[in-house]
């Protein structure tokens, strides 16, 4: 029993020395978070005004209408933003930073070509240089967490070692002492560190998942990181196993009185950027001048919105300013479609290939624009879209969008051919690692004979659009044993 | 090579080894087996009897044959006489077994009374209960006890048929006097000469990339599984299952096969994921280099998340 | 092998670069074009697809992290091992004969090999996969050729 306690004190100092830095970050030294319902008011870059309601009675609303009658807002409301599009990067790049402020601001158009998410890179760079007059950027709070994970990860193998290394010597000894095994104390004591650790990492990694949480609010966006629940997810699939090192400290019938010295504190951890700056002296007051090297950059899908149904961006290309008509962005964007992009030749707008990818990826963008959703990317995750509900900073995509191209109307043409059970067993895994819910959007391509001669029609694009049919399925793991409630 | 219990609970497939489900193996196993012609029993939809495999030869030839089909035309191929024999030997079996329990239950009586007069428990009616615990208390394995209870609960000939149905062992002689031998339907028939086709036309041939993969990581001395759970064609564990996690997910590809990059960041992110490597792998097609004839001729990439991006 | 022409993979590789340059803080960077980039002994033959060499601000591939507790002591850290980067765009599709080609021109590795267990993986060929998509995010995957147990992370 005496045993007991006294491991029972030497746990408590242990996980007190290695919790207490590790206890101080995130939470504690963090920036006041900015107001996101302000800056984000604006769900899309359009302007609206909104004229009070006419009452016939009441002279003030009449003037008011008469007013907005006779001298309409200067500023009308249609913004028109200009994007270069870029054969190199296959995409339309905006580098005005009004332009960029705000089509990030009203709709989380576009990505910062150097950031996650954000266009923050300038920041990070200043800071990087010793500007002091910046605030952290979500991207150096991802890089101080992981960097704390790998410290945890460090320490909790350090602890294995250690213990595994405790374990021989006792077993030496006690072999060399009686020469057979009795039915001594398992030793715990240590092993119940490691297990802190663990959870403690565990803790570490789970704040970074909280969608909720605060302070990491485009965190997920940059999160091909080990996915946190490794371990649980390892467990529900049967393959539990217990760690070697602990069954080792169980079942070994030897009894060694419990070490007192605590694992020696690790010096509180220094959030490091760069080698070169951690030990560079700071002044007090820096500001740094950068050439900013990032652009704001949309998806083809993107810029096509912007274009054909917000009409708010017009498309330059690097040889001459003159905006491309619509017909010639669409020309633009079909050839771009896939990489290496397609010969000039091979596409005609008077009989173009419905079944081209920009087409396809543009009508499930549209569908789920439309309806409200904020859609980036999905390749970190192995989709072709994510869906967020009002934005990145406001909380985690929710859905996983897999764009599965149907045939139905298409004489001969097989569908899905060369996927198997696993390759989609293997998409659900990745995004329920991430919590998110994969829907499959089937759109029923139609064939070329339905869409040729659209460029006759008034308004054609809209036409040929009307012609793709979207059907979504939205799929989720279904484990009996844990779907109880 | 540990292909798949049938019919477990998923959260704990490897466990269930021990009450003798049958066992499914997957393709490429069976493909294995037939090429390397080890095993000699199988059936369609290769499903293998576990527990069959105690009595009969390991080794030999592996044969697939469809069951219901093979075993209908190896009865019908018995000649009369080896009817006659099948039939006396089941006589006999019966006889043996049944003189058997009697002799063992007497035996057991007595120890009983033995046992309870040396402990002074002595009551003139030894309830059922007792005995069985008494007979537990010696040192039986766990797993003959039960078959006593068994036979004992079965005892006379209206049971049998019963019990030749639901049993599924055939005991093997323990090392001491007693034995049992608990028919199978067909035990008597597989025992006696049931006429298999050495080869069967119904070898599974697995997707030639997936078997030279299997092959080539099984003569590395990995251990594979279905791979369905993990997204992935097999699951690579580098030696016993119950002992190891697996180190690789692993998808074969044929070697000018297309693989769209979304499927290698889907891939590196579900095995970074699960602390394991994704592998692709396929049969190189071209001369098999001199210096690397330990591959088989077999290429394999590993892919893991880079830590950054 | 791809039929991308070589001035889109230069357009992919100029993608990269900029990342690794700007975004991940890469140093020694030079383009890998022809054999001779790589090993001045070969023939002046071009690459199956034009590479990136760098060295990136940590080690990146360490198969026993464990064993770096003591170096984290030690103020000192030795430079990062430069590393071998493919760039490749999210729409393509590789296959098997493509990858090999790509290690087949590599090096192999002079052998890391200090004993211990990580001596034979750290002779496998690794590079670096930056899988460029339409958004300009780019993602990186350590491939090896070969097997290589996975780390211990």
């Amino acid at each position: 029993m005496a045993d007991t306690s006294a491991n029972g004190a030497a746990t408590a100092a242990a996980t007190a020395a290695i919790g207490s830095p590790l206890n101080k970050p995130p939470h504690s030294a963090k920036p006041k978070r900015p107001n996101y319902n302000v800056i984000h008011a604006d769900p899309l870059p359009v302007v609206l005004y909104h004229s009070p309601t006419l009452i016939p009675h009441n002279p003030i609303s009449l003037l008011h209408h008469l007013y907005l009658y006779f001298f309409p807002p200067v500023q009308s409301h249609k913004v028109t933003y200009i994007g270069v599009f870029s054969p190199v990067t296959m995409s339309v790049e905006i580098r005005d930073p009004t332009a960029v402020l705000d089509l990030w601001n009203k709709g989380f158009w576009g990505k910062g070509s150097l950031s996650r998410s954000e266009p923050t890179w300038l920041n990070r760079e200043m800071r990087r240089l010793g500007d002091t007059q910046v605030g952290e950027t979500s991207e150096e709070i991802t890089r101080r967490r992981r960097d704390q994970r790998k410290e945890m990860k460090k320490e909790r193998a350090r602890k294995e070692k250690e213990e595994l290394q405790k374990i021989k010597e006792a077993e030496a000894k006690n072999n060399e002492d009686t020469g057979s095994v009795s039915n001594g104390k398992p030793i715990i004591a240590d092993s119940k560190v490691v297990v802190e650790l663990e959870t403690e990492i565990k803790g570490l990694d789970e704040t970074v998942t909280e969608p909720s949480h605060p302070s990491v609010p485009t965190e997920e966006a940059g999160l091909p990181t080990p996915p946190p629940s490794s371990d649980e997810l390892n467990t529900s699939d049967g393959e539990s196993k217990t760690d070697i090192v602990n069954i080792g400290s169980e079942t070994l019938p030897v009894s060694v009185p419990p070490t007192s010295d605590s694992p020696p504190a690790q010096p509180a951890k220094v959030v490091r950027f760069d080698s070169n700056t951690s030990t560079k002296e700071i002044p007090v007051e820096k500001k740094v001048i950068v050439q900013n090297q990032e652009h704001l950059q949309l998806m083809l899908s993107e810029a096509f919105f912007l274009a054909y149904a917000l009409g708010v961006l017009s498309v330059t290309t690097a040889d001459s300013p003159k905006p491309l008509s619509l017909p010639e962005i669409f020309k633009l964007f079909l050839r771009h479609s896939i990489f290496p992009p397609l010969p000039e030749s091979s596409i005609s707008l008077t009989n173009f290939n419905p079944d081209n990818s920009f087409l396809i990826n543009y009508v499930v963008y549209h569908h789920f624009r439309s309806l409200g959703w904020v859609v980036k990317s999905g390749v970190k995750f192995s989709v072709d879209y994510l869906l967020y509900k009002r934005g990145p900073v406001f909380s985690h995509a929710e859905f996983a969008i897999l764009i599965i191209p149907s045939y139905s109307r298409w004489e001969g043409k097989e569908e899905n051919v060369g996927r198997e059970w696993y390759w989609l067993h293997s998409i659900t895994r990745v995004n329920s690692q991430v919590k998110k819910t994969v829907v499959l959007v089937y759109v029923d391509v139609p064939t070329a004979d339905e869409v040729k001669g659209w460029d006759c029609e008034t308004d054609g694009l809209k036409t040929v659009l009307g012609k793709y049919r979207i059907r979504e399925v939205a799929l989720r793991r279904w484990i009996p044993g844990r779907n109880r409630e | 090579m540990c292909g798949t219990l049938f019919g477990t609970l998923p959260q704990a497939q490897q466990q269930n080894i021990f009450l003798g489900l049958p066992l499914e193996l997957m393709r490429e196993e069976a493909r294995l087996l037939v090429d390397q012609r080890e095993l000699q029993w199988g059936k369609k939809n290769i499903i293998l009897d576990w527990i069959a495999g105690s009595n009969r030869s390991l080794k030999g030839v592996a044969t697939i044959v469809e069951d219901s089909l093979a075993h209908r035309d190896a009865v019908k191929a018995l000649s009369e006489t080896d009817k006659a024999d099948i039939l006396s030997l089941k006589i006999q079996e019966q006889d043996k077994l049944m003189l058997a329990n009697r002799e063992e239950s007497i035996k057991r009586k007595e120890a009983a009374i033995e046992n309870a007069k040396a402990s002074g428990k002595w009551k003139t009616k030894p309830a059922r209960a007792s005995e069985s615990s008494i007979d537990k208390s010696k040192e039986t394995p766990l797993f003959e006890s039960t078959l006593d209870a068994i036979v004992d609960g079965v005892g006379g000939e209206g049971g049998r048929e019963e019990l030749a149905s639901t049993a599924q062992r055939t005991s093997a002689d323990d090392g001491s006097q007693r034995q049992y031998v608990i028919p199978m339907a067909s035990s008597a028939i597989g025992l006696h000469s049931l006429r298999l086709p050495r080869e069967a036309e119904n070898i599974p041939s697995p997707p030639d990339a997936r078997y030279q993969v299997y092959k080539y990581l099984q003569s590395l001395g990995y251990f594979m599984s279905p791979g369905l759970r993990f997204g992935c064609q097999f699951v690579a564990y580098p030696g016993d299952p119950l002992r190891f996690h697996s180190h690789f997910l692993v998808k074969s590809l044929q070697w000018d096969e297309e693989l769209s990059m979304l499927d290698l960041v889907g891939g590196g992110r579900l095995g970074t994921g699960v602390k394991k490597a994704w592998m692709m792998a396929g049969l190189e097609q071209r001369d098999i280099e001199a210096d690397r004839p330990e591959s088989h001729g077999v290429r394999t990439f590993c892919v893991e998340w880079a830590g950054f991006g | 092998m791809t039929t991308a022409e070589t001035s889109d993979l230069l357009n992919l590789r100029s993608v990269v670069l900029s990342n690794l340059q700007h975004q991940h803080y890469w140093t020694d960077i030079k383009l890998l074009d022809t054999q001779v980039d790589i090993d001045e002994n070969t023939q002046n033959d071009p690459l199956p697809r034009p590479m990136i060499y760098g060295r990136p601000p940590e080690q990146l591939y360490n198969p026993e992290p464990a064993s770096s507790t003591n170096e984290a002591s030690s103020s000192e850290k030795p430079p990062a091992d430069k590393e071998y980067v493919l760039p490749v765009h999210l729409t393509e599709k590789l296959t098997l004969r493509t990858w090999a080609s790509v290690f087949d021109n590599l090096p192999t590795p002079s052998g890391a090999a200090e004993g211990g267990e990580g001596g034979g993986d750290a002779k496998k060929k690794r590079i670096v996969v930056a899988v460029v998509s339409g958004d300009s995010t780019v993602v990186y995957y350590i491939m090896h050729d070969g097997i290589v147990k996975p780390r211990q992370n």
